[in-house]
């Protein structure tokens, strides 16, 4: 590998820049679409990855493996986010500013997928938008495949019931 | 619905919902490969920018680290990303950490690493 990471060996940065956009969209997703955390995530990601904190043994694909750092590290973020917003609550009398949002031309199916629960939100989005097997979104999530599955089929078996409901 | 276009409409919610431009690869991974030994040396610094509240960005610094005082992590901070300390700078001590609310310049959320605890 002629890119390859200093203290990652098996990460070359023109393997990380292919999976760039994807990562970021997974970061979004993760920050409830806040733009401005999905970057701060991913940077915090990319981090790790770089000064080999997070260390990629080939065990799985790269995107597997950076899915799951973005994973974790949104998680950290959260957290600290929470804290943050707690003290400008405290200390600010601004309001925080308003996102954009666009018309969505198929309602029915985003109100159906946000009402889903968070775990099988993101099975779906690993599954069906990003081209993971059940077995590497079980590994990005850290829980069992049969746990994965287990939501994948609930999570669709929802949505048809709640859609199929929706167009009668 | 088939289960075809059932996942044709998921995959089309979630591709829309990820339809934002991505920030610059290369900026980013620029920056994280040039976090210099010295400066992460230096404290903690947690969730860095982890606000977009207002016109400012919060910081939270770990005060695990005893030998940390605020005018060295400021002056460290200040020369690593432009802004100038104090008037810049909202600072308050809550639960044992200490928060920074920092204007939001363009490159800074790419400048603030994650800086260890002094080893």
């Amino acid at each position: 590998m002629t890119d390859g990471l200093p203290h990652n060996p098996l990460v070359s940065r023109s393997a990380l820049a292919a999976l760039h956009e994807a990562a970021y969209a997974w970061a979004r997703s993760l920050t409830d679409r806040d733009a401005e955390a999905a970057a701060d995530v991913l940077q915090q990601s990319y981090l790790v990855v770089v000064d080999g904190r997070a260390q990629f043994a080939g065990h799985s694909s790269l995107k597997t493996f950076l899915f799951g750092v973005v994973r974790r590290i949104a998680a950290r973020h959260r957290r600290g986010r929470l804290r943050g917003l707690a003290l400008v609550r405290r200390l600010s009398a601004e309001p925080a500013t308003e996102r954009d949002i666009e018309p969505d031309p198929d309602p029915a199916m985003s109100r159906a997928i946000h009402a889903l629960p968070k775990r099988q939100r993101d099975v779906l989005e690993l599954v069906i938008y990003a081209d993971f097997t059940l077995e590497e979104a079980a590994t990005v999530l850290d829980i069992s495949v049969g746990s994965v599955r287990t939501h994948y089929h609930r999570a669709k078996q929802t949505l048809r019931d709640r859609l199929g409901a929706g167009d009668e | 619905m088939s289960d075809t276009d059932l996942d044709r409409r998921i995959r089309a919610h979630f591709e829309r919902a990820a339809a934002a431009e991505a920030p610059d690869f290369e900026a980013m991974l620029t920056s994280a490969q040039s976090a210099s030994p010295r400066r992460r040396a230096r404290a903690w610094i947690g969730a860095a920018a982890a606000a977009a509240i207002a016109a400012a960005v919060i910081v939270t610094i770990d005060r695990r680290d005893s030998s940390v005082d605020d005018a060295a992590l400021m002056a460290e901070l200040s020369a690593s990303t432009h802004w100038s300390a104090p008037s810049d700078v909202l600072l308050a001590d809550i639960d044992g950490s200490a928060y920074l609310g920092l204007p939001k310049f363009n490159d800074l959320r790419y400048r603030m690493q994650e800086v260890k605890p002094w080893i």
